[in-house]
């Protein structure tokens, strides 16, 4: 090639560049905040402890698979992620394939929360939504479904009232904190790195500096995980999505997701951070919630794990600890393709077809 | 030595010009009270720069010591580095501080404590500075060498869509290599120590207003949380207990049966 074709391809490179901005400009100016909706899949209240709130997922008829699931979600992040769009919603695949769905929403914890740590977490608030959803079922025990921390609070949960989760589910949940050393990756386990960076001091100072964790000290972690993904959203990201109207708004679906980022409960970060990020409590067998010890061995009930090679947020090797840890005899893991968050908001329903499968059977 | 400058002093207007009766053997008592009168001011004067000199010396043993350490830090290259100025205010503070006299307004220096605390970021600013402009000779570096191994392999960079691709990869590992340093982490620490310190000492000026303006302090409402919480806990327990003391109570099938 010679120079002056290289100055041209540089040129029309250069024009077609201009074009795709103009282009996304344009898109872009003509959604107004209020034309971007997530969560629209319909729900209701059915009961509120403090700022949490245990929603339904309303369904058409009967669900087809007993017992009924309870969601949860992480604390860092909002429920909503898992009902992005009509033709991206976990929650709504879940409901369609066969299941009464109920959800944990940790709302938006204040400063007067501060102080609620795990055991208000797992035996306060999902202990009172197990209750109401039995109560409301007339059964003693549901399936937990938990994702990445919420993944972690029901298998603390199942851990401390067994007779209560007919079934346990985790997906990308982490156990073994520290299985990240045993194969160091550069694009993930980069929390575990962080945070091990830090002294248990520097938590305790943050705890006492902020109160809470603000959702924002997540979002950065998040950020520098993937740089040049962050550093390029706004520019090369969004100028791509502003070419289709369609994945424009899958785009700010997503960013405004993002941007509500609630903040941690601090006493409850203290031991996230510390108990588990940092003395890996869990996977030794000594986390304590409320006086009592965490035994994983009671654990009995069937459990499946799911989690992904490709995640970058939780090392998979941190998931796949579950199954030496857990006393049950039907475990069951199951690897998927996909992102941390990818996996929920991805058009393809294989997750909540397998997990409908795999109740089904149960 | 105090104590006899100011005994001589009260002799000078006590002692009266007259010869004490019975010694006739001393020298006489006119030539005593000469000199005793000409040498009074010249021993009190000696007594006071004399207790003034072992004041100075208590200042400087007290105060003086500790407060040439300090400001001997400030000529100390890492003094400079974040977190270093606010502990050292405060240290600053401990030394010079005085007993707390009940009708004498104490100084307050949390103001400046908080300007400290904000030079400290700027200072870790500097910091991000001084490690983020190798990191991209480093980037640059890397671009070029890939640049070239790929010329080498027969897949030469022909478009600036390529290059630009291939600038980001690079960009992107370097900087996620980075981010998992030891120099990274040792930064990151800082920027949470420095922020958190800061933020603490704006909440103590953020408290003054407050009380100024008879309204709850951060530390108030953080007392009121702790009880809320403790109270909400007890409230937990409670209907629990209740629960199963209704379960206790309320008659089984057999006793329905029986």
């Amino acid at each position: 090639m010679s120079a002056d074709d290289r100055l041209l391809s540089a040129w029309l490179e250069l024009a077609d560049f201009g074009k795709r901005v103009a282009v996304a400009t344009s898109a872009l100016a003509t959604v107004r905040e209020a034309d971007v909706k997530i969560a629209q899949t319909p729900r209701e209240e059915i009961c509120r402890l403090g700022g949490r709130t245990l929603h339904r997922i309303i369904r058409d008829g009967p669900a087809r698979i007993r017992p009924p699931v309870l969601v949860t979600y992480a604390m860092v992040g909002h429920w909503n992620v898992l009902d992005l769009q009509d033709d991206r919603s976990f929650l709504r695949n879940l409901i369609e394939a066969g299941c009464e769905v109920y959800v944990t929403d940790w709302g938006h914890p204040t400063l007067a929360d501060q102080f609620d740590d795990f055991g208000d977490l797992i035996n306060g608030y999902m202990g009172g939504f197990v209750d109401a959803i039995c109560g409301r079922h007339g059964i003693v025990a549901i399936t937990l479904l938990g994702i990445c921390q919420g993944g972690l609070l029901s298998l603390c949960y199942a851990a401390l009232n067994p007779d209560k989760v007919s079934n346990l589910i985790t997906v990308v949940t982490p156990v073994d904190f520290h299985a990240d050393r045993d194969e160091e990756r550069v694009d993930s386990g980069f929390m575990n790195v962080w945070t091990r960076g830090l002294t248990g001091d520097d938590i305790d100072l943050l705890v006492k500096a902020m109160g809470n964790i603000p959702g924002e000290v997540g979002g950065t972690m998040f950020s520098l995980m993937t740089p040049l993904r962050t550093l390029a959203k706004y520019n090369m990201t969004l100028i791509q999505a502003g070419q289709n109207a369609d994945a424009l708004m899958n785009f700010l679906r997503m960013e405004k997701w993002l941007s509500d980022r609630p903040d941690h409960t601090g006493a409850a970060a203290q031991q996230w951070l510390k108990d588990l990020y940092q003395e890996n409590k869990l996977a030794r067998g000594e986390l304590i919630i409320d006086g009592r010890l965490v035994d994983l061995n009671a654990v009995a009930m069937p459990v499946l794990n799911i989690y992904s090679e490709t995640d970058t947020v939780i090392h998979p090797r941190a998931s796949k600890a579950m199954r030496s840890r857990v006393g049950s005899k039907d475990y069951t893991e199951l690897p998927v393709s996909g992102g941390h968050i990818g996996i929920f908001v991805a058009r393809s329903k294989k997750l909540s077809n397998s997990i409908a499968d795999w109740l089904s059977h149960h | 030595m105090r104590k006899s400058a100011q005994s001589s002093a009260g002799a000078i207007g006590e002692t009266p010009l007259q010869a004490a009766p019975g010694h006739a053997s001393s020298p006489p008592p006119f030539a005593t009270d000469y000199l005793q009168q000409l040498f009074a001011p010249w021993t009190a004067m000696a007594g006071m720069w004399n207790a003034w000199l072992e004041t100075s010396e208590v200042v400087a043993r007290e105060r003086g010591i500790e407060s040439s350490k300090l400001l001997t830090r400030i000529w100390d290259p890492e003094f400079w580095k974040a977190g270093g100025l606010a502990p050292l205010l405060q240290e600053m503070q401990d030394v010079f501080s005085l007993p707390r006299l009940a009708d004498v307004p104490a100084f307050d220096l949390s103001a400046i404590k908080a300007s400290a605390s904000l030079l400290d970021l700027m200072g870790l600013a500097q910091q991000y500075m001084a490690v983020s402009i190798p990191l991209w000779i480093t980037i640059s570096q890397n671009f070029q060498g890939e640049v070239a191994a790929r010329g080498q392999d027969g897949r030469a960079v022909r478009t600036p869509g390529e290059a630009l691709d291939l600038w980001n990869n690079v960009v992107d590992r370097s900087l996620m290599e980075f981010s998992r340093s030891g120099d990274f982490a040792r930064l990151q620490q800082n920027l949470l120590r420095a922020l958190t310190k800061s933020r603490l000492e704006l909440r103590k000026l953020g408290e003054k207003s407050s009380q100024l303006l008879d309204m709850p302090t951060r530390s108030e409402m953080t007392d009121v949380y702790r009880r809320m919480h403790g109270m909400q806990r007890e409230l937990q327990d409670l209907r629990h207990q209740v629960r199963a003391l209704r379960r206790a109570s309320e008659p089984t099938a057999t006793d329905q049966d029986s």
